[in-house]
């Protein structure tokens, strides 16, 4: 299923941090072209050393699966999400921002003790290996619910609590939530495809030179919005 | 009677890929003494599971048979054979087995997971280790080339040194698969910040990130040996794997391997030198190999051993876009038309064309 190429796919994924992204790549010196329209985007010899790039969106949630397979031979992903979809891939490159914090969050009120008191423990989440690893771990009983929107579930009854990547302190609290714990990290990486890399060694190093070279600063970490800050 | 071009379904081409594979593997296997050995694919579990780990067991099919016995369909060739040598009385060494095996496990495949697939390769057990494993080495580089994957790679690691490092680090073992795990994604900030949470010294840190890096070959070895000068294993190790590699630059096969320290997937029962074969043709690994020097005695008598195995399936996905098995020449067929009212005549012409072994189609008259 993988593609013979003499150009390299870069699969970007969709979202938040998709500016951040395309401006790092532009000071790569990638002309990032209007990323709207669907499909394969040429950029020819970004470097200047006759390697050519196809860059394209995708769901952010797929991009491991696309380099997994070798249809894209690299692709921007979130710890997360590539741990949930378990694709596996090489990530020898960590971006310095779209860090986030995984967190575990109740309505507001709520605590570890109020929460273990129950009879189960009801998380709703769009991450549901991680969360059922990290109980897993510390030997508790919890019960998943997997969906994509979490806060709604919480808000509707459907779950006690949830489990999630907080990416805005600000809208967490505006919905009347709090953190629990920080269970984790969620961190931008660079996949490659390992196949691929042994074909193009060159070329992908030249990249994360210049990734490397060309990281911007790490912005301030996210506050958490505990409960007992108020 | 018309001539036709080859208008099978992509099905029955893949067939006939899978049978080239399994041919010309099993001819190169052969042609290095490695005889072809069976083994049951239904075993007890009790018996096979000391050389199963978690994650094998994980993925095996297991039920209860009607005399009550736990059973498990074999979800891995090696152990099997291990398992099957341990019972053998007295066999010549080196031992030396080719198969072409089904295995069931579950398996993530490109669309949905995968119960059944075929693995097939070789065994060499209890000849001398350096010997044994430039043989094994040198056997998959035939395979592999005669099977035509032009731009096949092998990766080569040493669990040993790995192993050895993991533990001395003072991780314990949930911390250590998951640095193994760093290791083998090459995920060098992720190996750092565990090693630095585990407060590892120094040497550790800068020993095991080396293997991290994307940067492999003999630059590695360099590496690992100034960070480890008095520790005897880790000097050892690095000894033997130069030697290793000097005797298959020597034999003019420098350009198909590569030394990546962290090239660690596969089972855990290896314990020396681990290796992956690659193609950019295919999606994943096109097989793995390596030495497990414990896994025969956890069933008997303790014998070296190294081996590989091929997936099918990947080195079929890596060969059908180029393969030119059914090239027009050699696959237009002929359609012989049979006249049910008198069909003698018609199976005579397909007779007469078949001593010629030309390919044909036999379609009643009056059809396309």
């Amino acid at each position: 299923m993988a593609i013979y190429s003499s150009r390299l796919r870069l699969a970007l994924p969709e979202g938040r941090d998709l500016h951040l992204i395309c401006d790092h790549l532009r000071a790569c010196g990638f002309e990032i072209p209007d990323l709207d329209s669907v499909g394969l985007h040429p950029i020819d010899d970004p470097f200047g050393t006759g390697v050519n790039f196809d860059v394209f969106k995708l769901a952010q949630a797929d991009v491991g699966t696309y380099v997994e397979h070798g249809i894209s031979q690299l692709g921007i992903m979130s710890t997360d999400l590539l741990a949930e979809s378990g694709a596996r891939v090489w990530r020898p490159f960590t971006f310095s921002y779209g860090t986030y914090p995984i967190v575990l969050a109740a309505p507001r009120g709520i605590n570890f003790d109020s929460l273990s008191t129950r009879p189960t423990i009801r998380l709703a989440t769009s991450l549901p290996n991680l969360t059922r690893d990290v109980f897993a771990a510390r030997g508790m009983a919890i019960e998943v619910v997997p969906v994509e929107d979490s806060t709604t579930a919480c808000l509707l009854g459907l779950a006690d609590g949830y489990v999630d990547r907080m990416v805005d302190p600000a809208a967490l609290i505006q919905e009347g939530f709090r953190v629990i714990e920080v269970l984790g990290k969620a961190r931008l990486k660079l996949l490659i495809n390992h196949a691929s890399y042994t074909a193009r060694r060159e070329a992908i190093d030249h990249f994360i030179g210049a990734l490397r070279e060309h990281q911007p600063p790490t912005p301030a970490p996210l506050s958490i919005p505990f409960d007992i800050d108020e | 009677m018309s001539e036709y071009l080859y208008t099978t379904p992509p099905i029955d081409r893949a067939v006939g890929v899978r049978r080239h594979v399994m041919t010309t593997s099993m001819r190169s296997f052969g042609g290095w003494g490695y005889r072809e050995i069976q083994v049951p694919l239904l075993h007890y579990f009790e018996a096979l599971r000391p050389g199963l780990d978690d994650e094998q067991i994980e993925r095996s099919f297991r039920f209860v048979d009607r005399a009550g016995n736990l059973m498990v369909l074999r979800p891995d060739v090696t152990p099997a054979i291990a398992q099957t040598f341990a019972q053998m009385r007295s066999p010549q060494l080196p031992f030396r087995v080719s198969y072409t095996h089904k295995i069931v496990r579950i398996e993530r495949s490109f669309t949905r997971d995968q119960l059944e697939s075929y693995q097939l390769g070789i065994e060499h057990i209890g000849g001398d280790e350096l010997l044994a494993d430039v043989e094994v080495l040198l056997v998959a580089f035939e395979a592999l080339e005669r099977l035509g994957l032009t731009d096949f790679q092998i990766s080569l690691a040493d669990h040993n040194i790995a192993n050895h490092l993991l533990k001395a680090c003072g991780a314990p073992s949930r911390i250590r698969d998951q640095i193994r795990g760093a290791l083998v994604a090459r995920d060098e900030d992720e190996a750092r910040a565990l090693l630095n949470r585990l407060g590892a010294r120094s040497e550790y840190v800068q020993g095991i990130l080396a293997m991290a890096s994307l940067q492999g070959g003999a630059e590695q070895l360099d590496r690992i040996r100034f960070a480890f000068p008095a520790d005897r294993i880790v000097q050892k190790r690095v000894d033997y794997l130069e030697r290793l590699i000097s005797v298959l630059d020597e034999l003019g096969w420098g350009n198909r391997y590569r030394l990546e320290l962290a090239e660690l997937t596969g089972s855990s029962y290896y314990t020396g030198i681990g290796f992956v074969m690659l193609s950019q043709g295919a999606s994943r690994e096109l097989g793995r190999g390596g030495r497990y020097d414990s896994l025969i005695g956890m069933y008997g008598k303790n014998t070296p051993a190294v081996g590989f195995s091929l997936s099918l399936d990947t080195v079929v996905q890596a060969l059908e876009p180029t393969s030119n098995l059914f090239s027009e020449a050699e696959t237009a067929e002929e359609v012989c038309s049979i006249d049910p009212e008198n069909p003698v005549e018609g199976f005579r012409a397909a007779l007469k064309l078949r001593e010629t072994e030309q390919l044909l189609r036999l379609v009643k008259e009056g059809r396309g």
